[in-house]
């Protein structure tokens, strides 16, 4: 399963919580760095 | 990490992380004098290796095993995650203002709740934010480099800061701040490392001469009055709390011991394909690391750029010491030649810390 982005912006996740419902990371393009956070189920 | 998003990952290939190990090492080289931290960069871009795809894969692999049968320390079912969705990610007030481009999260608590996160304007500036259930604001903390390292179930966010000429560990809950003393004979830098549900922190902190760093807890129950844990306690490669108990923590060393901070030392075995092994986090029943020949890597040129070898990512079975190779996976290596993971740097058990067979006694069972 790939998590989904925002178009034109690389995800990368860091981190999940004990049951990988809540991953979070972050979408990249350039020098601009966002915060993401999927929820899962 | 939980044992259960071990599992998920079981046997996901993940690609390279985009940060490199030096990126995640450079903030940290700026001021902070430890020699150690190389190893604490390469262990979190294990993890992140472990846990990190681009874009990221999940695998449907929750409670199973790598050979696919449902693992005895596992004992939860749940349903297989399919779905994954983008979330809306409030900022705080006034971020973008300051001229903040980088917000990066960096970890969430064992519930979901609680996520923490750096910004990034440049390398002087950096502060920490917590969402709670959505909510964003920034944590208080005075100094420079406000860096977030972990948050408990509890909310309690832990993490360091440059300030007054030295690096310091601090903890964050219901609006206040606490530094974090240093211990006795250790003036210099210290930093937190891992937080427990209990909120004890364990971490490491530099001598005046800024030595190899000693380990240290800082137990909330005690007012966070540091703890140096002895040389037969301690070691130098990788700490972190056992998430299962309040009080445990697991240390492992270079001769893939694990100290499981409750009397007892488990020697984990070199799985076949490798022959040299090194832990990098511990939770429940479980560790995980990776390995490689040690062939390969003396092969590996000299220098100071970040090399890559072809590791293999390892599961270890605490209560049997057996691990399981998940696969091969490329990772920076900013450990430097002269420090190999395979050179034990201990060949007996500390006398402090009995070695017991696995069976029989175990960890704790998960909830």
């Amino acid at each position: 399963m790939t998590l989904p982005t925002t178009a034109g912006l690389t995800a990368n996740a860091v981190a999940m919580n004990n049951t990988a419902t809540v991953v979070v990371g972050y979408l990249y393009k350039g020098p601009t760095v966002r915060p993401a956070i999927w929820t899962c189920r | 990490m939980d044992e259960n998003v071990r599992d998920l990952l079981a046997g996901v290939p993940a690609p390279p992380p985009t940060r490199s190990a030096a990126d995640l090492a450079q903030v940290a080289r700026r001021r902070i004098r430890r020699r150690n931290i190389e190893r604490y960069a390469l262990a979190g871009v294990m993890v992140a290796a472990v846990a990190v795809a681009t874009p990221v894969a999940v695998a449907n692999t929750r409670g199973t095993a790598p050979n696919g049968t449902p693992p005895a320390a596992s004992p939860r079912a749940a349903a297989p995650i399919t779905q994954c969705r983008l979330q809306k990610v409030a900022l705080p007030p006034g971020l973008a203002e300051k001229g903040v481009q980088r917000v990066e999260p960096v970890g969430v608590d064992p519930s979901g709740r609680y996520v923490i996160a750096r910004t990034w304007r440049d390398y002087s500036s950096p502060a920490a934010i917590l969402w709670t259930d959505g909510r964003p604001e920034i944590v208080p903390v005075q100094g420079e480099n406000v860096q977030p390292a972990a948050v408990n179930a509890g909310g309690l966010v832990m993490g360091i800061v440059y300030a007054n000429g030295a690096w310091r560990s601090w903890v964050y809950r219901d609006g206040k701040v606490t530094q974090l003393p240093p211990p006795p004979g250790h003036p210099v830098d210290n930093m937190g490392l891992a937080v427990n549900a209990a909120g004890d922190v364990f971490g490491q902190a530099d001598t005046p001469d800024v030595g190899t760093p000693d380990l240290v807890v800082w137990r909330a129950g005690n007012h966070y009055r540091p703890q140096i844990l002895t040389p037969d306690e301690a070691a130098k490669v990788r700490a972190e709390f056992n998430n299962e108990g309040a009080s445990a923590w697991l240390l492992t060393d270079e001769a893939g011991r694990v100290n499981t901070g409750k009397g007892t030392v488990a020697q984990l075995q070199t799985p076949p394909g490798v022959d040299w092994i090194q832990q990098t986090a511990v939770s429940g029943y479980w560790a995980t690391g990776y390995g490689g020949l040690r062939a390969q890597r003396e092969a590996q040129p000299g220098g100071t750029a970040a090399r890559k070898l072809p590791y293999k990512v390892i599961r270890w079975d605490l209560r049997t010491g057996q691990g399981a190779v998940l696969g091969d996976h490329p990772v920076y290596d900013i450990t430097g030649p002269a420090r190999s993971p395979a050179s034990p740097t201990r060949t007996s058990t500390p006398k402090a810390t009995p070695s017991v067979p696995f069976s029989s006694t175990p960890p704790a069972a998960n909830p």
